[in-house]
C-alpha cells in the first residue's frame, strides 16, 4: 500500500505503551560517555573558530586607519603639486620669520632642502623665459616654506617616526579633559588645537625634501 | 536556562562561553545518535566532533529557524553515513553501503532483544522515524521538517512500523491494553 494514501490527523494512533517507549530508549540510546579529550577537541576548534574573528575587527580599524592615511597624504601632495598658490596664502611673515632662525632653536624647524636655494638664482635666464624660471622659482622655494616638526617631539609612541598614529594619539589628547601640555603645541600658535593636530598629520605623511625623491628633483629642475 | 536562540545570539557575537552551554546541551544527544547511525562508538566520536566542527563554521551568521535537533539531525546523519561509508571502504575495499544492513548496533544485537529483532527488520524509512519520536521525542513536525518529508508521509510511516510490531508475535504484547 502507497504510504502516502495513509492520513492520519489523530496522532492518537501512534500512540505507544509506556513500557515499549521504555525499552526502545534502553535500546537505542544507551548512557555512552563522551571522553573529555573530545570535549577538549571540540573546544579547542571553537576557541579558535570563534577568536578568529577579532583580528576582523583590528583589520577593520586598520583600514579606517590606511583610509584617513590616504586621504591625509592625498591633501599633502596635492598641496605640493599646487602648492604656489596656497602656501602664498598659508604661510605669514611670522611664520617665515620662525622659519628663518636655525634649526632646533624654535619649536619649528624649518624643512630647507638640501640643494642651497642660491642654486635657483645661479643661472639667470634672460627674457620672458627667464622671468618665467623667475617665478617658478619664487614658488618653489615658498613650497619649503612649511614648517616641519622635529621627529623625536611628534613622535608620542616612541616609535621612532613620526607617523598617522602620532597624529590620532596627539588628537585623542586633546579630546581628552586633562590638562594639556604646552609642548604640544606643535605649531607654536600658543594653541592646542585641531591645527596642531594637523601638523603632526602632514609631517607623517610629508615626502622627504632631501631624499632626492622624483619630486624634489621636479620641483628643482 | 537561556534559549537555544539566545545562545545562537551569543555566539554569533562570539561568545565561546555560550557556545560550550550548547555544545553540552547537545553532544549527548548527538553521540547517541551517530551511534545509531553508525554503530560504532569511535566512529560515533568522529561524527560528534565533526558536527560541531560544521556548526562552527556557521558562525557568525548563523540562524536557527527550527529545533537545535530538527537543525542538527541531518547533519549528524549525513557526517554518520560518510564515516561509516568511508570505514567500510577501508576494511573491504568495496562500495557496500546500499547493502548495509540495517544500522543495527553491535551492543544491541548482542542484546538479542526480540523487540531489537523486530525494529532492524523493519523498512528504514520506518526505522528512523519510529525511533525520532519515541526515542529522540521529536514532534511529528520536527520529523517532517528534518527528513523534509511531508507531515502525512512521517504519520504513516510511524503507522506503519507500529502495524508490524503490533503484528509480530515478539512485540505484540507491547500493545495489549
Amino acid at each position: 500500500m502507497n504510504e502516502n494514501k495513509r492520513h492520519f490527523d489523530e496522532e492518537n494512533d501512534h500512540k505507544v505503551s509506556d513500557k515499549l517507549t521504555a525499552d526502545l530508549k534502553t535500546l537505542f540510546k544507551p548512557q555512552l560517555k563522551v571522553p573529555p579529550e573530545v570535549d577538549r577537541a571540540v573546544m579547542d576548534k571553537a576557541s579558535q573558530q570563534l577568536v578568529r574573528r577579532r583580528p576582523r575587527r583590528i583589520l577593520h580599524w586598520a583600514g579606517s586607519v590606511a583610509a584617513v592615511a590616504a586621504v591625509v597624504m592625498v591633501v599633502a601632495i596635492l598641496n605640493f603639486t599646487q602648492g604656489p598658490a596656497l602656501h602664498k596664502a598659508v604661510v605669514s611673515d611670522k611664520e617665515r620669520k620662525i622659519a628663518e632662525k636655525p634649526l632646533g632653536e624654535e619649536r619649528y624647524a624649518m624643512e630647507m632642502p638640501s640643494v642651497p636655494v642660491d642654486k635657483f638664482e645661479r643661472e639667470p635666464v634672460a627674457g620672458v623665459a627667464g622671468k618665467l624660471a623667475e617665478d617658478n622659482v619664487e614658488e618653489s622655494r615658498s613650497l619649503f616654506f612649511r614648517p616641519a616638526l622635529t621627529v623625536a617631539r611628534a613622535d608620542f609612541d616612541h616609535s621612532g617616526r613620526v607617523d598617522i598614529l602620532d597624529a590620532f594619539k596627539l588628537a585623542k589628547r586633546i579630546e581628552s579633559t586633562e590638562k594639556l601640555d604646552t609642548k604640544l603645541d606643535m605649531n607654536g600658535d600658543g594653541h592646542i588645537n585641531s591645527n596642531d593636530v594637523d601638523c603632526v598629520a602632514y609631517t607623517a605623511v610629508r615626502l622627504d625634501m632631501r631624499s632626492g625623491s622624483g619630486l624634489q628633483d621636479a620641483l628643482l629642475r | 536556562m537561556e534559549s537555544d536562540h539566545k545562545l545562537i545570539e551569543s555566539i554569533n557575537k562570539g561568545n565561546l562561553d555560550a557556545f560550550e552551554t550548547l555544545y553540552y546541551r547537545y553532544r549527548d544527544w548527538v553521540y547517541n545518535l551517530a551511534w545509531r547511525f553508525t554503530g560504532n562508538r569511535e566512529q560515533a566520536l568522529d561524527v560528534l566532533q565533526e558536527t560541531f566542527i560544521y556548526l562552527l563554521k556557521k558562525f557568525p551568521g548563523f540562524e536557527l529557524t527550527a529545533r537545535m535537533t530538527t537543525f542538527l539531525y541531518p547533519v549528524v546523519k549525513h557526517i554518520s553515513l560518510t564515516v561509516h561509508a568511508k570505514e567500510l571502504r577501508q576494511v573491504s575495499g568495496e562500495e557496500i553501503l546500499d547493502e548495509m544492513p540495517a544500522p543495527m548496533p553491535k551492543e544491541v544485537a548482542d542484546s538479542r532483544s526480540e523487540l531489537a529483532v523486530v525494529i532492524s527488520v523493519l523498512p528504514d524509512s520506518q526505522r528512523e522515524v519510529l525511533l525520532m519520536r519515541y526515542v529522540d521525542d521529536m514532534s511529528i513536525k520536527d520529523i517532517s521538517a528534518s527528513l523534509e518529508v511531508p507531515i502525512g508521509t512521517v504519520k504513516s510511516r510511524i503507522y506503519n512500523a507500529l502495524q508490524i510490531l503490533r503484528q509480530d508475535r515478539r512485540t505484540k504484547d507491547y500493545f495489549i491494553q
